[in-house]
């Protein structure tokens, strides 16, 4: 009797779950279409956005709220307004499989939880994609700068950072203060030894 | 209930690390509202805690929390005032690192907490970890000062006034690897510096032992990427008294951890002299020395000799296992290209070895030559076929091949087996016989003397 209540449908479940001691075991995610597992995200402007687990596992941040259970109903963002998760969301679709984040989800892999998981290489297509990505203005891009931060997702990051560097390259100092918002906080004579230092970068 | 705070949220990206260990095996509740409400001190106010631990170490740096009002207030103000200071320190550490090297001596000069920022440690050391700079070329501009140009490959760019520290004129020799130069002035022979051209941090290096004047000295230097030692090597070559057959060929050795010279061989060469040609590649020393006498003009004039510094022995003589070049050879030079021993030279006419044919890239494959590529004619005609004078450089995937009659300087990639001009250098000819060298270099932030 006990055998059959623990048929090969409910221990594959349980091995779904994060072992968290104390805790009664949650609801399984939500499934979307094609039986995908899918979680809901809210933006701070009360957008809700769907979104395959698999993807959303790019990001630590959400992936320790997942594995802690948070993952049952919406998860709310209120630090991330709609058209920034929106496109946000899109990149972690985009990036679905990307290498660069395979060794992290292969523990989860484990599990089975993952077990259509196919790391392949970027694409000509999703390096097109991450250029349209960060085609934005400043302000944008700062949004998303500080999203990939709080998010912790590792693409979205090297996406973001490479755009902030590319813009500030070939900049002045004074360029930089401006671009950043700034305020030089040197004397005269401290800016002028720091530049003295190493002259030939500042041609 | 809102797992995920309000307000600003970016403040400290250590902080989930700190948490996650707090709180294995709690729930969401207990778990957000820590991640959000707080941030700490430490890392609000630079980076001074924490630079000089590993990462995974942070979780017990953080001890102090206030609460997050206090932080947004100070940055209470326009959205120009908020953009930086809502960056925390890790996210303006990951946007620097990813730019080129003079890019981050102007961030430096930004502000106060960019410039902690660039000097941190642990900035630097991730920058050693992510950065992939390529090779850069100085070109000496004068023959009688060290003065240049530098050239990197990537932004396609020409830097002037960038100062050599230690070096007092081109004709002093030098060897470079992972981002450390060492110099050897050419009278004395017994002045030596090892120096990051970058940040200039400098070295004198003892004299080494063997004394000053000898016929031909070679000067290598290794780093070790790891470690970060260095080992530099003095192969000095000395024609015996009265004898015109045979030559003193010793090897000295400088270990940066020692700080101590060592001389490692001597042997009595006959029928070859060293010259001015060695590198360090996978612990051994390779050394061109050079066949004397009468040399008839099928005899391949150039030999590679090999000292294991590892080992610290050879099996046999030196000369006896040396290996013969592939073919005559004018201007050969040694190079170590992440560690595979790869040779440069002029390929001489069968009939006149002095005039080349063309200019040859060979890889040592356990004991033979494997040629790697052979310069195009539209590139080598560029070069001047009667100018068969030439100087080549290369570290990690590049060489460098430079005509000692124009500032004209050729880039060949190792990996993509492509050959390419640089841009124009600002280098221009002002006399006749002036001539132009010059030497590549990994820049490099974070490998010190």
């Amino acid at each position: 009797m006990s055998s059959g209540d623990s048929g090969p449908s409910s221990s594959k479940q349980l091995v779904q779950q994060p072992a968290a001691a104390g805790r009664s075991p949650n609801q399984p995610p939500l499934l979307g279409a094609g039986g995908r597992k899918v979680i809901v995200l809210k933006s701070g402007d009360e957008e809700e956005f769907e979104v395959d687990l698999l993807d959303a596992m790019q990001s630590r941040t959400l992936r320790r709220a997942i594995e802690d259970g948070c993952g049952d109903g919406p998860m709310p963002l209120p630090n991330l307004t709609g058209p920034v998760l929106a496109k946000v969301v899109e990149l972690f679709r985009r990036h679905r499989g990307d290498p660069r984040w395979a060794d992290e989800l292969q523990e989860t892999e484990k599990e089975g939880m993952f077990k259509d998981y196919a790391p392949q290489k970027p694409t000509a297509e999703v390096k097109g994609f991450d250029r349209e990505f960060v085609s934005v203005d400043r302000d944008a891009l700062f949004d998303l700068l500080r999203a990939a931060n709080f998010l912790e997702a590792p693409g979205l990051l090297d996406v973001t950072c490479d755009a902030a560097a590319d813009a500030v390259m070939n900049m002045t100092v004074e360029e930089v203060r401006e671009y950043f918002g700034l305020v030089n906080d040197y004397t005269p004579e401290e800016e002028a030894a720091l530049r003295k230092q190493h002259e030939w970068a500042f041609q | 209930m809102s797992y995920f705070g309000v307000g600003n949220a970016f403040s400290a990206r250590a902080l989930p690390r700190v948490l996650v260990v707090e709180t294995l095996g709690g729930f969401c509740a207990g778990f957000f509202p820590h991640l959000f409400l707080f941030v700490s001190r430490d890392s609000m106010e630079g980076e001074s805690s924490w630079i000089s631990h590993p990462i995974s170490d942070m979780a017990s740096e953080v001890q102090e929390f206030e609460p997050f009002s206090e932080a947004t207030e100070e940055v209470d103000g326009t959205r120009s005032v908020s953009l930086d200071a809502l960056l925390p320190d890790d996210l303006l550490e990951r946007i620097l690192a990813c730019l080129p090297i003079a890019s981050i001596f102007r961030a430096g000069c930004v502000c106060k907490r960019w410039n902690n920022v660039v000097n941190s440690r642990r900035f630097l050391w991730n920058l050693s970890v992510t950065q992939s700079q390529k090779p850069w070329y100085f070109m000496f501009t004068s023959n009688d000062a060290a003065a240049g140009y530098a050239y990197d490959p990537v932004l396609r760019k020409w830097y002037g006034s960038l100062e050599l520290p230690c070096i007092e004129n081109n004709n002093w020799f030098v060897s470079s690897s992972c981002g450390l130069v060492c110099f050897m002035d050419n009278d004395s022979r017994s002045r030596l510096f090892v120096c990051n051209p970058i940040t200039r941090d400098r070295k004198r290096l003892s004299e080494p032992p063997g004394g000053k004047f000898s016929d031909y000295s070679a000067l290598s230097i290794h780093v070790d990427r790891a470690t970060r030692r260095y080992t530099v090597a003095v192969v000095k070559s000395k024609q015996v008294p009265g004898d015109f057959f045979h030559w003193d060929l010793s090897i000295h050795v400088y270990d940066s951890s020692t700080k101590l010279w060592v001389t490692s061989i001597k042997e009595v060469l006959a029928g070859w002299r060293g010259g001015d040609e060695s590198v360090i590649c996978n612990g051994v020393l390779y050394c061109l020395v050079y066949r004397t006498g009468v040399v008839d003009n099928t005899d391949i004039r150039h030999s590679l000799v090999m000292y294991d510094l590892l080992m610290r022995s050879s099996h046999t003589s030196l000369l006896r296992s040396s290996i013969l070049a592939p073919c005559s050879l004018t201007c050969g030079r040694l190079m170590n290209l992440k560690e595979r021993l790869v040779m440069v030279g002029g390929i001489g006419k069968q009939d006149r070895p002095g005039i080349i044919k063309g200019i040859g890239i060979w890889e040592l494959d356990k004991k033979d030559w494997r040629e790697v590529a052979r310069m195009p004619p539209r590139f080598f005609q560029g070069f001047g076929e009667f100018d068969d004078v030439f100087a080549s450089s290369g570290t990690d995937d590049l060489i460098y091949i430079q005509s000692y009659g124009a500032p004209a300087l050729l880039i060949f990639d190792m990996n993509q087996k492509q050959w390419k001009w640089s841009l124009k250098s600002p280098v221009t000819k002002r006399f006749p016989l002036q001539l132009f060298t010059g030497f590549c270099f990994e820049p490099r932030l974070e490998v010190s003397t």
